[in-house]
């Protein structure tokens, strides 16, 4: 390599060509450009008049000094310069040590990182030093600490990526000072992620002692601004989730905004976090109704793409749980009756609510408990079983809320848990026996959890069990009658609470549960309930007692740009009783936990998050930015310039010759201006190539107008010409085969700019995914989620069964790609297309749906299989079809009416199920699900009869 | 004789129909053209120069008496019936002038510069068929030089000319054949005539000798007149393997207009020896002019043709 000022040459030999530009000088001067012949009938007087030999003529001066900048810039192009290289190696030979930050920190701007590396390893390549890679977090496997050639690292250096975890650099300064402690030179080089964990300056200290304090120490480190936010704690702050965030750069006031993100992906809300200029620390509050706060799953700061910006939500922080059991068993039979039916109606819409298992053997409250459960409503129920009874006493003691109701069972006889010791029988009030009148409500104390409720005016108690009076029972009274007999009483044991309504949870005793004051009662109750997880503990307390199902295994893990992936292969379960305490570790990766139906976060988030700008360094350590651009390659300019240039000369060639004049008189007049008018078109395309309008109308109301005025099949532009090309061969294809074989006729195809154009239009959308597909810009998310609820559909494509077929993970480019596309995307759930589904009878009858590959699935949105479920405006039809198979590829026909491509594995048989499923996916996305109604066509045809 | 040049003449091109009309399109402007012939050949054909004696004609000439030999289909009742005698009407003996036309065809011919409009070869093929097209209209018999067919005054031998202008005729002689021509007849010569003099004047020595009244006509492209090239040029011999390199050509111009005008000069003379006329013609110009000149000479009406004798 060759350093030249900002150049750099990585082919500098190349340049001994340039000795020869004297040699191509002296030929050329001596080789003149050809004169024009003219064929001449009265030669023979020229004969007559010239009769010396012409002299050979000498080429214009300009000319060659044209060919010889020709020449001398292919030379250079060969020789590779390249410009802005910015961190060259040093040159040294010794071994080259690069200690890498493969944090979250560092996963914002982790290509240019590895970008930076590679360059390092190129570098070291060619001087052919040996090199050793090392990354700073933690690690379950043994290290190689001892350099190697390059060649045989490569590997270990392609697969580097950044992880959710923090650096653990004392560790390997460690390790490197028994490695290298006694080397006799190396060169550092520590590509840092630019934050400081409180140990940055010793660990560049200890760098700098390496080799017996003659390491040559480079630290790279990007800017303090370029650092993301991170969430440094999250909790509840009266009754919301309070999002405490940290920065390391404090100069200047940024605002942020925290996003509270449901599990499928739906943004519920965007709060900001504004660090004031001259702080480190922001707070933002999460203010969402309880209804929509359940649903969360995460909480990210929005801008920052690292797994530090992302607090994951488990069951402790969502939904609460209430586990309702009854002492009758009436709940199926007869509902309405049930006690239970007026609890759980009030409790449904904020609360997940579990019944227990109807079965002989069990009342199966040790299941609910065990499941977790933030509040157990017992209704009816006199005396538990002596198990349950262990069971639910624990439970409550560990933090559980236990709320029971009256009812004749309980008044007969009762277990020891109750707030009060009650009376036998109770009272009745208002009947033909009693002496009193039904008794209305009095307001509520100031102790008591349902203080500020209104009380209505209606409210009546007619019957209700009796507390034995008591030194307690005035502060373990919730809510009186207006005669000042306890109605609600409650009592804590242990961290947990006791509550018991002296009234029935049917209207039978009382008309409160037919009251709005019901519904806020019980929802206060549940408010001041814990959250499922924090019953962990107990559960696992109680793992041995009930042999429940084991640790809490990984499920989904965050990778250092804080996407949720699959735990990898040497990733741990966590045993139940340390789920609470776990840090990320390398074993425990960030992420969600589960055992059973109970899911736990680990989040980087927490009191020992020491984030902060990398400090100062002690002294002898050379620092350096990572670049803003990669090397930019002069070679293709140079190249290009050299083409120009012999451009000019051709012409200048003729135009000596005499032949250009004739020509462009003639022929080349029409053809240089049309080549001049593409020339002005190409310039302007690489302007906006669609904003030219035609006629009166703007190019966007001709492009609604092409599209609405006739149906047709549209596909997303990818920006590469050759899938373009492809797809639109594809859909030409099939709208012919459509034309051919249905009554829908579709015009020629139209292609979309997924960010520009209006797509709502189209009522299917046919979108190849290319492997580098970039995500989309929030503009863009927000179009295609408006496309897909108003009852659009969109046909990924990710056209990599091949990939699949060759043996290669199925996680390939092209899924990475669909993922980030998908990012943000409100997508439900999806399955593989079932049998019976209406894409399989949409209008041909398909089994399976091949496109070019045959053999890929089919996905499509699961549908919901439970009765009521919301399925909004889309007639049943799923908003998102994926398939793998190259279904364009397969429809693609050429201007001839040929198949463009064959099919693998082949046959007419495969191209035409092919088409056939395109047609299937049109009709289906165009005639919705009636089809699916033809089940009923006996039935129907049997009412026509009559 | 009053006509108009209507029409700009269009440049034949390689079909004989096309060919064929350019030409007649070309003759349209001029009435029909008899040739002012001094001496009419012997020759049995029929024609419009009436000889002063009986023959085959259609005005009449004498009543003879019938003797044996004679038709009888030939005899005129209404005069016998007027006598004891039976007679015969004879009509004047007429017979045409024949015309026979050479156009050149030689490579060099093909030749054209950028400041004409064609090469000169479609200029004489058009100039020629012109004038037989003129000249069948009036019913004098045509006849190419050099070709199979004998000369003709059907109008539909126009068709045979044109075929065999464009695709028979021999295309690598410079000068016209020295083919046996009858007496007495007229000839029209089209071509560069840029041969060296001496065969030039033998082969119009061997055509002149019997008695043959000539029309030459010098097609040249300007260019070949003007050499109006710059710089550095390469110029080839047509048929043939001379080339030459000329470093500035406009230092030439003058010696080779010199040479040019001597050529011609020399060329004019030697016609003029042989009691022939010469014209010459520019393909930059309208063929009109050309025609017009040799229309005048052929109908001895020099009033229209005169003045353009000598360099059309």
């Amino acid at each position: 390599m060759l350093q030249a000022g900002a150049i750099a040459f990585l082919n500098p030999w190349a340049l001994a060509a340039l000795v020869s530009l004297p040699i191509i000088w002296w030929l050329l001067r001596f080789t003149p450009p050809k004169p024009e012949r003219i064929d001449f009938p009265p030669f023979r007087f020229l004969l007559e008049l010239v009769s010396r030999e012409e002299t050979p003529h000498k080429t214009p001066w300009w000319l060659i000094a044209l060919r010889l900048l020709a020449a001398g810039a292919v030379i250079v192009a060969l020789a590779q310069p390249v410009l802005n290289k910015t961190l060259p190696a040093s040159g040294g030979n010794g071994p080259l040590l690069i200690v890498l930050d493969d944090s979250w920190a560092a996963a914002k701007d982790w290509q240019r990182r590895i970008e930076t590396l590679d360059e390092l390893i190129e570098a070291a390549e060619r001087d052919g030093r040996l090199v050793s890679v090392q990354t700073t977090t933690p690690r379950t496997a043994p290290r190689s600490l001892e350099p190697r050639r390059v060649r045989e690292i490569k590997t270990q250096v392609a697969a580097i990526a950044s992880q959710s975890l923090t650096p653990d650099r004392p560790a390997l300064a460690e390790l490197l000072k028994r490695a290298f402690g006694e080397a006799d030179a190396l060169e550092v080089v520590w590509l840092s992620d630019g934050a400081d964990y409180g140990n940055a300056s010793r660990f560049a200290g200890a760098l700098t002692e390496l080799a017996g304090g003659k390491a040559a120490v480079r630290v790279v480190q990007p800017p303090a601004v370029e650092l993301s936010p991170v969430i440094s704690t999250v909790e509840f702050e009266r009754g919301q989730l309070a999002v405490s965030a940290v920065r390391a750069d404090d100069r200047a006031e940024l605002v942020q905004q925290i996003a509270a993100v449901a599990t499928n992906g739906r943004e519920l809300g965007l709060f900001p976090l504004t660090f004031k200029a001259g702080e480190a620390e922001a707070k933002a509050v999460v203010e969402l109704p309880a209804v929509l706060r359940n649903e969360a799953a995460r909480l990210s700061v929005s801008d920052a793409r690292s797994a530090g910006g992302v607090f994951l939500l488990d069951d402790s922080w969502r939904r609460k749980s209430v586990g309702l059991v009854s002492g009758k068993s009436l709940y199926f039979a007869q509902p309405l009756l049930s006690p239970l039916y007026y609890v759980s109606r009030a409790l449904e819409p904020f609360t997940e609510l579990k019944r227990a298992p109807i079965d002989e053997d069990d009342t199966g409250i040790r299941s609910l408990i065990d499941g977790g459960l933030s509040m157990l409503v017992l209704a009816d129920v006199g005396q538990l079983l002596d198990t349950d009874q262990r069971a639910v006493e624990q439970w409550v003691e560990k933090g559980g809320t236990l709320v029971r109701f009256a009812g004749p069972r309980l008044a007969a006889r009762q277990d020891e848990l109750v707030p009060v010791k009650l009376r036998r029988g109770g009272r009745a009030l208002g009947g033909a026996l009693s002496w009193g009148s039904p008794q209305p409500l009095s307001t509520f104390d100031e102790g008591s959890p349902f203080h500020g409720l209104k009380v209505p005016a209606d409210v009546a108690i007619v019957r209700q069990v009796l507390a034995e009076p008591s030194v307690e029972l005035n502060q373990r009274t919730w809510a009186r009658l207006a005669d000042s007999t306890p109605l609600v009483t409650a009592r804590k044991v242990g961290a947990g609470t006791v509550v018991l309504f002296h009234v029935t949870a049917s209207p039978q005793w009382s008309n409160l549960p037919l009251s709005g004051l019901f519904v806020e009662m019980l929802r206060r109750l549940v408010n001041r309930s814990q959250g499922v997880g924090e019953t962990a503990e107990s559960a696992a307390a109680q793992q041995t007692n009930f042999n429940a199902t084991g640790a809490f295994a990984p499920v989904r893990v965050l990778n250092g740009a804080g996407e949720l992936t699959g735990p990898p292969p040497d990733a741990a379960p966590v045993p139940a009783n340390a789920i609470r305490s776990a840090k990320p570790a390398p074993e425990h990766l960030p992420g969600l936990y589960r055992r059973g139906g109970n899911t736990h976060a680990i989040n980087l988030a927490g009191e020992d998050l020491k984030f902060a700008a990398l400090g100062s360094l002690p002294s002898g350590v050379a620092t350096a930015g990572y670049q803003k651009s990669p090397a930019v390659s002069l070679k293709p300019w140079l190249l290009a310039a050299a083409f120009v240039l012999l451009l000019i000369d051709a012409v200048a060639s003729l135009w000596l010759a005499g032949r250009l004049a004739r020509r462009i008189t003639t022929s080349a007049m029409p053809a240089a201006s049309v080549a001049f008018a593409v020339g002005l078109g190409m310039l302007s395309f690489s302007g906006d190539a669609t904003a030219q309008s035609a006629g009166d109308l703007s190019s966007k109301d001709r492009i609604a107008m092409e599209a609405t005025l006739d149906t047709r099949l549209a596909y997303v532009i990818t920006g590469d010409t050759r899938l373009d090309e492809v797809s639109r061969a594809g859909l030409f294809g099939l709208s012919q085969y459509i034309r051919r074989k249905t009554s829908l006729e579709p015009e020629r195809p139209i292609g979309v700019d997924i960010e520009k154009d209006e797509i709502v239009f189209f009522p299917l959308l046919y979108w190849p995914i290319h492997r580098d597909a970039q995500a989309l810009s929030e503009q863009g998310r927000a179009k295609i989620t408006a496309f897909l609820k108003s009852g659009g559909t969109i046909f990924f494509d990710t056209r990599d069964h091949q990939d699949a077929l060759a043996g290669v993970t199925s996680d390939g480019p092209s899924r990475r790609a669909l993922r980030r596309i998908m990012q943000g995307l409100d997508i439900p759930p999806l399955e593989t297309v079932p049998p019976g589904h209406v894409l399989t009878k949409a209008f041909y009858l398909l089994n399976h749906f091949p496109g070019r590959w045959a053999g890929g699935k089919l996905w499509v949105e699961a549908v919901e299989r439970l009765e009521g479920g919301t399925t909004s405006n889309t007639d049943g039809v799923s908003s998102v079809i994926i398939g793998a198979n190259d279904y364009a590829s397969a429809w693609a026909i050429g201007p001839e009416g040929r198949p463009l491509y064959p099919t693998v594995p082949g046959g007419t048989r495969q191209r035409e199920l092919a088409y056939r499923t395109g047609v299937n996916v049109i009709m289906y996305s165009l005639t919705g699900n009636y089809k699916a109604d033809q089940v009923h066509v006996p039935s129907i045809l049997e009412r026509l009869g009559q | 004789m009053a006509f108009s040049i209507t029409g700009q003449s269009a440049t034949p091109h390689g079909r004989p129909e096309a060919v064929r009309e350019a030409a007649e399109q070309a003759a349209s402007a001029f009435p029909a053209l008899l040739v002012e012939a001094e001496r009419i050949a012997q020759t049995v054909a029929h024609g419009i120069h009436g000889r002063r004696r009986s023959g085959v004609g259609e005005t009449f000439w004498q009543y003879k008496q019938y003797s044996f030999g004679d038709s009888a289909g030939a005899i005129d009742w209404r005069r016998s019936a007027r006598s004891d005698d039976v007679y015969i009407r004879e009509n004047e003996w007429e017979a045409a002038n024949t015309v026979w036309m050479w156009a050149c065809l030689h490579p060099c011919m093909e030749f054209k510069s950028h400041l004409s409009d064609g090469p000169k070869k479609d200029r004489a093929i058009l100039i020629t068929l012109a004038l037989a097209h003129l000249l069948l209209q009036a019913g004098e018999r045509v006849g190419i030089m050099g070709s199979p067919n004998p000369p003709s005054h059907h109008r539909a031998a126009m068709r045979r000319f044109a075929h065999y202008l464009v695709n028979d005729a021999p295309e690598n002689e410079p000068l016209p054949p020295s083919v046996r021509i009858p007496r007495f007849s007229t000839m029209v010569l089209a071509g560069d005539f840029l041969s060296p003099l001496e065969e030039i004047a033998d082969r119009f020595g061997e055509l002149a000798g019997r008695d043959i009244q000539g029309h030459v006509v010098q097609i040249l492209d300007p260019a070949e007149e003007t050499l109006p090239y710059e710089g550095r040029k390469e110029f080839a011999e047509i048929s043939g393997p001379l080339k030459l390199t000329i470093g500035k050509v406009e230092g030439l111009r003058g010696e080779y207009h010199q040479k040019v005008e001597e050529h011609r000069r020399e060329l004019s003379a030697m016609c003029r020896r042989l009691g022939w006329t010469f014209a010459v013609h520019h393909t930059d110009a309208s063929p009109h002019h050309a025609l017009l000149s040799l229309f005048g000479r052929l109908s001895g009406d020099f009033s229209t043709g005169r003045a353009g004798a000598v360099g059309v």
